[in-house]
């Protein structure tokens, strides 16, 4: 279901229309997120909130780091 | 569906652009440095230096990466056609783009290297000293705890989390805020067992 993107992969899927899903929390969204970025915290993904992303375009997830 | 596994952090730690309230950032205060290629001679940095007037040049290896430094004092002892490698000094701390101004600030300030998280060279900050920075801690820490309740709030609402729950919680929270894994554990451990950081 998911595939690691790198930084390079994630750059070309940007600027082909993909989007960009933060899920870290409100706070650390507001300090700074990938331009264009969506607010989607984990603990909200659920089947709802995913229904307000398109379903044709390729979604980007990203948190903090690896880890 | 793509997971961005290295994420925000190395997003920015290689300079790419962000959008937030965070900042400013290096990236975005940073300018040119004189540098030259480690092939270079002693001749090349002291035209580089006596063009743009600055005090020392970064000596680049492949790809940019930022392998040295030559002071405008330490050009003066060598002749032109010595090699850069051999009058070079190690390339001092660098810092990464992402790093706030502020921070820098708060840390004594002064003339820093922007590299990418690779190590390729991105430019210069000079950042002055913040001599009124608070050292308040006692605010610091009520600061830091209010957002850290805003955010349990925000997460669990009106239910009250179970330990195990608040645990990992606030485990996530400090990695992604920086910490390694073991270190957000101890820090645990201690808040827990009531001890100071």
């Amino acid at each position: 279901m998911f595939q690691n993107a790198s930084r390079d992969q994630v750059r070309r899927l940007v600027d082909d229309g993909a989007q960009v899903v933060e899920v870290l929390e409100r706070r650390q969204y507001e300090l700074a997120h990938l331009p264009g970025a969506i607010h989607m915290p984990a603990w909200e993904l659920t089947r709802t909130r995913a229904g307000e992303l398109d379903r044709t375009r390729p979604v980007v997830v990203y948190c903090f780091d690896t880890l | 569906m793509y997971d961005y596994v290295d994420g925000k952090a190395d997003w920015m730690a290689y300079g790419l652009p962000v959008e937030g309230r965070d900042g400013p950032f290096l990236g975005e205060m940073m300018s040119e440095v004189a540098s030259c290629a480690a092939e270079g001679t002693v001749g090349d940095a002291r035209r580089l230096l006596a063009a743009d007037a600055g005090a020392a040049v970064v000596v680049l290896g492949g790809g940019g990466l930022a392998i040295g430094q030559v002071d405008v004092e330490v050009l003066e002892g060598h002749d032109d056609g010595e090699s850069l490698l051999d009058v070079m000094s190690p390339v001092p701390t660098t810092v990464r783009p992402s790093v706030t101004v502020s921070s820098v600030a708060e840390s004594g300030g002064g003339r820093r290297l922007v590299t990418t998280s690779d190590g390729r060279l991105l430019g210069v900050a000079t950042v002055e000293q913040d001599h009124d920075h608070d050292h308040d801690h006692e605010a610091e820490f009520d600061q830091e705890l209010a957002q850290v309740v805003e955010a349990i709030e925000e997460r669990f609402g009106d239910r009250e989390p179970s330990e195990a729950e608040l645990r990992t919680f606030l485990h996530q929270r400090l990695v992604a805020e920086g910490r390694s894994a073991e270190d957000a554990d101890r820090f645990l451990d201690q808040l827990e067992s009531g001890e100071e950081d």
